[in-house]
């Protein structure tokens, strides 16, 4: 019989993180630095840096009642600096509205049991706007899900190691971890997009990624399991609440990019 | 920029490997920990000038693991970067069947217990430290350390150490 922290001891000792595990932290440092100058500059408008990712946080909307443990882990960067800013486009439809355009183009018999309204702001929650993520209910039982809206990317695209996004053309292709990958193909026969099965850890994840108008994209994730991420939580259902025909069809029904922006 | 860039990229050689750990307690899962370290070093790097200029930015850090672990909603696929394609990763697990029987346990956890006990007995601190760094009373902590070790010894096996909780 051993103490605890002995046990975690003995248990942790030959874990090790992947090969290039710091250059990742090192590039979304660089991004969320970016992302924070961008806010400063916007006079309280957050507007997430070009194609880093799709969310867009209004500062201050949180309810200030948050307790503070101890930490602070969001620091505004006191010097602001020129940055990509995506413009306006189908690609910020709040999350609210991305609810109801989800629950009115879900098959029969599938239906939104959760779902998160809310970003991560720099003080507790925030509206969003272009994600969405929650928990389906289906026959075959609860699985998470989230769509995302990509914003276009930059022409040229800022390399990786310069803190840029992975390329949406590189996005189109399929990986060799995937458990299995099929290509989109629009009515001319030119791919744009990709829907993978991805197995991790006992849980299963249908994961879509779509090309859409003005330079846009869309992301659709569906899962066999109610955690954040695959693998997160054993799977909670027999299978994810959408079939990747499903989530093929959802994302190209025109509902999601007719949004229009207020000016 | 540059040395400043230098320091924290030596902070994180010299501590990610710890951090990956308190992450994996919390978590219960190495993906979802590098997910979690990830987050926390990137944060860390964004706020590098004020995180050098703490009393101790080690433990500094290490609070911003367990509060983004406690607080944030990560998306699913596409918020963290990839490291590694998975055929890349580097597997050096002598006996993972006992780390996983202490995942197991330590998932059965409430969240906030299990930031309870790494806090008390992985990163060793007070419980009026541990009651602050998570925002409860003392005798919060204390109750839930008691909680999470009578759990965690049904499953593994271990005696609660008595005098400190």
């Amino acid at each position: 019989m051993t103490d605890l922290r002995e046990r975690f001891d003995r248990d942790l000792a030959d874990l090790q993180l992947p090969p290039g595990f710091e250059n990742s932290v090192l590039k979304r440092g660089r991004q969320l630095r970016r992302r924070r100058r961008a806010a400063a500059l916007g006079g309280g408008l957050a507007t997430v840096v070009l194609g880093t990712a799709v969310s867009v946080a209004v500062l201050g909307g949180g309810d200030g009642t948050s307790t503070d443990p101890g930490f602070a882990t969001d620091v505004p960067s006191t010097s602001p600096q020129l940055t990509d800013a995506p413009p306006p486009g189908w690609w910020g439809m709040p999350a609210r509205r991305m609810l109801s355009t989800l629950e009115a183009v879900l098959p029969a018999g599938v239906t939104v049991a959760e779902a998160d309204l809310t970003a991560d702001g720099e003080n507790g929650p925030v509206k969003a706007f272009g994600s969405l993520s929650g928990v389906l209910d289906a026959a075959t039982g609860p699985g998470a899900f989230q769509v995302l809206l990509y914003p276009p990317q930059p022409e040229p695209p800022t390399p990786p190691n310069q803190g840029g996004e992975t390329p949406f053309s590189d996005r189109l292709r399929c990986r060799a971890y995937m458990t299995s990958c099929e290509p989109v193909l629009d009515d001319a026969g030119t791919v744009v997009g990709r829907v993978a099965t991805d197995e991790q850890q006992g849980t299963t994840l249908y994961e879509l990624f779509l090309l859409g108008p003005d330079g846009g994209a869309l992301n659709l994730t569906v899962m066999d399991s109610s955690g954040e991420k695959p693998g997160y939580e054993p799977p909670s259902a027999a299978a994810p609440p959408l079939t990747t025909a499903q989530l093929v069809a959802l994302a190209q029904d025109p509902a999601w990019t007719s949004y229009e922006p207020k000016e | 920029m540059r040395d400043t860039e230098a320091e924290f990229a030596a902070f994180m050689a010299a501590r990610s490997a710890q951090l990956y750990r308190s992450a994996y307690l919390l978590t219960t899962s190495t993906s979802a920990a590098e997910d979690l370290v990830q987050t926390a070093l990137a944060k860390a790097y964004a706020s590098w000038s004020r995180v050098r200029k703490a009393d101790d930015p080690v433990a500094y850090v290490h609070g911003i693991v367990i509060k983004t672990f406690l607080s944030e909603r990560r998306r699913r696929s596409s918020a963290e970067l990839p490291v590694a394609e998975v055929a890349d990763r580097v597997v050096a697990d002598a006996d993972p069947t006992d780390r996983l029987a202490l995942a197991d346990a330590l998932a059965l956890l409430p969240r906030t217990d299990r930031a309870v006990v790494v806090l008390r007995f992985w990163e060793d601190r007070s419980v009026a430290q541990t009651a602050h760094d998570l925002g409860l009373s003392e005798a919060a902590v204390k109750n839930r350390s008691l909680r999470a070790l009578r759990a965690l010894r049904q499953h593994l096996d271990i005696p609660i150490p008595n005098g400190h909780l």
